[in-house]
């Protein structure tokens, strides 16, 4: 028997650190979470996370119909347009809106293991990629249908995705932590998120608006799904949302970082 | 292995309805006064009263004590849940706890999927899991039962299987919390014998209990927590006679009226 002997001291300063890199470590552990979520969604369900994919299918069809006659664009391009945006607005605003609760959602384990927190936070990006993938399908259909060309520079979405991705991370940490100590932020949230979709181009499209409005310059959102948009959509790398988003990741990364660093071993107690 | 706590205090806040909320944080500074009301409603509770414990290897520790006398924060410190307000815990060792049946255990799950849950939870690879899966469902003695969802399971037969996890994979501590009691005696017995190989391989076990039987069965030495504070830590025979003093001895004036 190989004897493992590993130094552990909880006063240690460094448990910030250690929740990080550990809860990537143990990527099983979150990989499985995120799964089981997805697996119980099936469950007694004839279509489980299905119906995601079903319920986006119309709803693109629905708005892309009745939107491409009042904003007077041709469904053809249209359709595609809305199916890709719904497809990044969705993963977004679930991550988001979940996020609040990540922490409540794992609480019977932080108070009874000695757990990654971040752990939380990355089953829930799990779980919505997942989805994400789920909903494809309709996007894919669309595009298809709409005989749309996509070319070489919509594999700029990949890169897109991971700097987004690494966005959401933080966000959601960052959110988590706040709702966790403050619960009525989880309602302020959900609200913006609702004011966010109505101020961000994702039914509308950017092209409609005067260039260089700060409604986009300023508006995160929007450049996260520029991230991913862009390339399949218009057939361009967005460079101005690649630097705002590194921008985002390096500042909200940093707080973020600092506040977790700060209360990691508080949120036990908030629990 | 050991475990050393040094003056350990642990403070509990208490949110009411008041402190969640953030309207009630921003209002004062908002209205623009009443620096007064200031005190955020936050009561604290002090759950660990300056404990200073020393645990060396191959010792069998029972935490015993009344109800709120501290047993389970004590052992979420030692398991790592906590960190303490203030004081020191230095643990060097692999810990392996297993606080509470029901919170562990995903009860949608099957047992099966349970045993990978709560093996990746310790940060265990899939193949060691596999590798040690027939050791536990024999031990479990869940039988066909491991491949249910656990939510069919009785409290027992959750007992065992959790019991069973926490204790497979050789860790250097392991920490228990009075569940264990839930199990029937054959159980009980069985738990005691695995627990005593555990134990002779210099490893620590510590267990909250109020049942005095199972803490003579499987310690060897105890920790007499009341209101938070230690009490007496020594030998287990010594520890549960000067407990049962405590318990006998006449409490105030109350009972003597009659």
């Amino acid at each position: 028997m190989v004897q493992k002997s590993r130094q552990m001291d909880i006063s240690e300063k460094h448990i910030a650190a250690w929740d990080f890199t550990t809860g990537i470590l143990r990527w099983r552990l979150w990989a499985y979470l995120g799964v089981q979520d997805i697996r119980q969604r099936y469950r007694r369900s004839s279509l489980g996370p299905l119906w995601l994919t079903l319920g986006l299918g119309v709803t693109i069809l629905g708005i892309g119909l009745l939107y491409s006659q009042i904003l007077k664009t041709p469904p053809g391009t249209f359709i595609p347009f809305i199916a890709i945006s719904l497809l990044a607005w969705n993963f977004l605003s679930t991550v988001v809106t979940e996020s609040t609760t990540a922490f409540q959602a794992g609480a019977g384990l932080i108070s009874s293991v000695r757990v990654p927190y971040t752990t939380f936070v990355l089953r829930c990006l799990v779980r919505n990629l997942i989805v994400a993938a789920h909903c494809i399908i309709p996007v894919v259909i669309a595009f298809v249908y709409y005989k749309y060309p996509v070319d070489v520079v919509a594999l700029a979405a990949l890169p897109g995705l991971v700097l987004m991705l690494l966005n959401m991370y933080w966000l959601a940490l960052c959110l988590a932590m706040v709702c966790l100590r403050y619960r009525d932020v989880a309602q302020i949230v959900i609200y913006a998120m609702q004011l966010a979709l109505f101020v961000t181009p994702i039914i509308w499209q950017p092209s409609q608006l005067r260039a260089g409005t700060p409604f986009l310059a300023f508006n995160p959102i929007y450049h996260l799904i520029e991230l991913i948009r862009a390339p399949i959509f218009e057939h361009r790398v967005p460079l101005a949302s690649y630097q705002f988003s590194a921008i985002m990741l390096v500042v909200g990364g940093a707080i973020t970082a600092l506040v977790f660093n700060r209360f990691r071993r508080d949120l036990a107690y908030w629990i | 292995m050991s475990i050393s706590l040094s003056n350990v205090t642990v403070e509990l806040p208490i949110f009411s309805a008041n402190a969640r909320s953030l309207r009630k944080r921003l209002t004062p500074t908002a209205v623009g006064g009443s620096l007064m009301s200031r005190g955020d409603n936050k009561v604290i509770i002090r759950a660990l009263n300056n404990v200073s414990l020393k645990i060396k290897d191959g010792e069998r520790v029972a935490l015993i004590g009344p109800n709120g006398a501290g047993k389970t924060t004590l052992l979420k410190v030692l398991s790592g849940v906590y960190a303490p307000t203030r004081g020191n815990v230095a643990i060097s060792g692999e810990v392996s706890s297993a606080l509470n049946t029901s919170l562990g255990l995903d009860i949608e799950l099957t047992g099966r999927e349970n045993i990978y849950l709560l093996g990746y939870y310790r940060g265990i690879s899939r193949p060691v899991i596999t590798k040690a899966l027939e050791d536990i469902i024999e031990t479990a003695e869940l039988g066909q039962f491991i491949d249910l969802p656990v939510n069919t399971y009785s409290a027992g037969m959750q007992g065992r299987l959790t019991f069973a996890v926490a204790t497979a994979f050789e860790p250097d501590i392991l920490i228990m919390d009075e569940w264990l009691a839930a199990g029937d005696s054959r159980f009980v017995a069985k738990a005691s014998e695995r627990t005593a190989r555990f134990v002779s391989k210099a490893r620590i076990l510590i267990l909250a209990s109020h049942s005095l039987s199972i803490v003579r069965n499987f310690c060897s030495h105890a920790a007499f927590l009341n209101s938070g504070s230690l009490v007496t830590y020594g030998p287990v025979e010594d520890v549960i006679s000067a407990y049962e003093n405590q318990l006998n001895a006449p409490s105030p004036p109350v009972a003597a009226t009659a």
